[in-house]
């Protein structure tokens, strides 16, 4: 069974929005939601970062488990939707979410809340595939179509990726050995630390040299 | 007779050590088991987006 994940490359992205410019043209998203953003780090500092971030359709996804309505559902491919039919956009998900990925439309009367919305790995929502309904409410669903989502697709220095778990995982790994090599040097312990994936040693502190 | 019998008993104990003669190599990556039944087949879709992933996403 397919796990689709998201993996954005820090060393490749640079900050060009053209991932959140193509989710929101795709899906015809409404002003002030955002479904995927980038987010840099030391803006401005040598050495920034850039990531872009969207649901990540966790495994065990935290806003799935705090929805009151229980409006979230996982497909067999992986992927984490919910049902804007059922949500009551409490925002309890937002607070769950460790990404900010839960997005509410803010067009009602005293800031009250709509239904939410987030990314959908371009993979629509409950609604028949193809439909006008599921178009609406959810966007185009492009996983039906064959396709992989638009963000990680047209991606020009291939720093978003987008697939099966397994698939992006190779990918990724075949890169860091690239770059370990290319940073050339001994010993070979060196050159591994110095291809390592950018943010390694914070998520692992036990590798810090 | 007894000289037969005497003879009979250890041949039949050397049988036990006959020695395989034909050797199956095996290649690192090359599966030559029998098929397994419960192997996960991927569906026609899941190949698809895979296929998808390799020619749109990977590395020029």
């Amino acid at each position: 069974m397919a796990r689709m994940k998201f993996l954005c490359d820090a060393e490749r992205c640079i900050e060009c929005n053209a991932c959140v410019t193509a989710c929101k043209n795709e899906h015809e998203v409404p002003w002030g939601v955002n479904r995927r953003r980038v987010i840099t780090l030391n803006d401005g500092l040598p050495g920034e970062k850039s990531i872009s971030v969207a649901c990540m359709h966790c495994t065990d996804a935290p806003c799935k488990a705090v929805c009151p309505v229980d409006c979230f559902y996982t497909t067999p491919d992986g992927v984490v939707l919910h049902d804007k039919d059922l949500c009551i956009g409490c925002g309890y998900c937002l607070y769950a979410c460790p990404f900010g990925a839960p997005q509410f439309p803010q067009d009602g009367a005293f800031g009250s809340r709509g239904k939410m919305d987030k990314c959908t790995f371009c993979a629509g929502g409950p609604e028949a595939d193809f439909s006008e309904e599921e178009y609406k409410k959810y966007g185009r669903n492009r996983l039906a179509e064959g396709k992989l989502p638009l963000c990680a697709e047209m991606c020009s220095t291939k720093a978003l990726l987008a697939g099966d778990a397994d698939e992006v995982a190779d990918l990724f790994r075949e890169r860091v050995i690239r770059r370990a090599d290319a940073a050339g040097g001994e010993p070979k312990q060196q050159r591994l630390r110095q291809g390592r994936p950018w943010g390694w040693e914070t998520a692992y502190p036990e590798a810090r040299p | 007779m007894t000289r037969r019998v005497w003879l009979f008993f250890p041949c039949l104990l050397l049988a036990g050590c006959y020695e395989e003669s034909s050797v199956t190599l095996y290649q690192p990556h090359v599966y030559l088991g029998a098929k397994d039944a419960h192997a996960y087949k991927p569906s026609a879709h899941e190949i698809a987006l895979a296929q998808r992933f390799r020619m749109v996403q990977a590395d020029r």
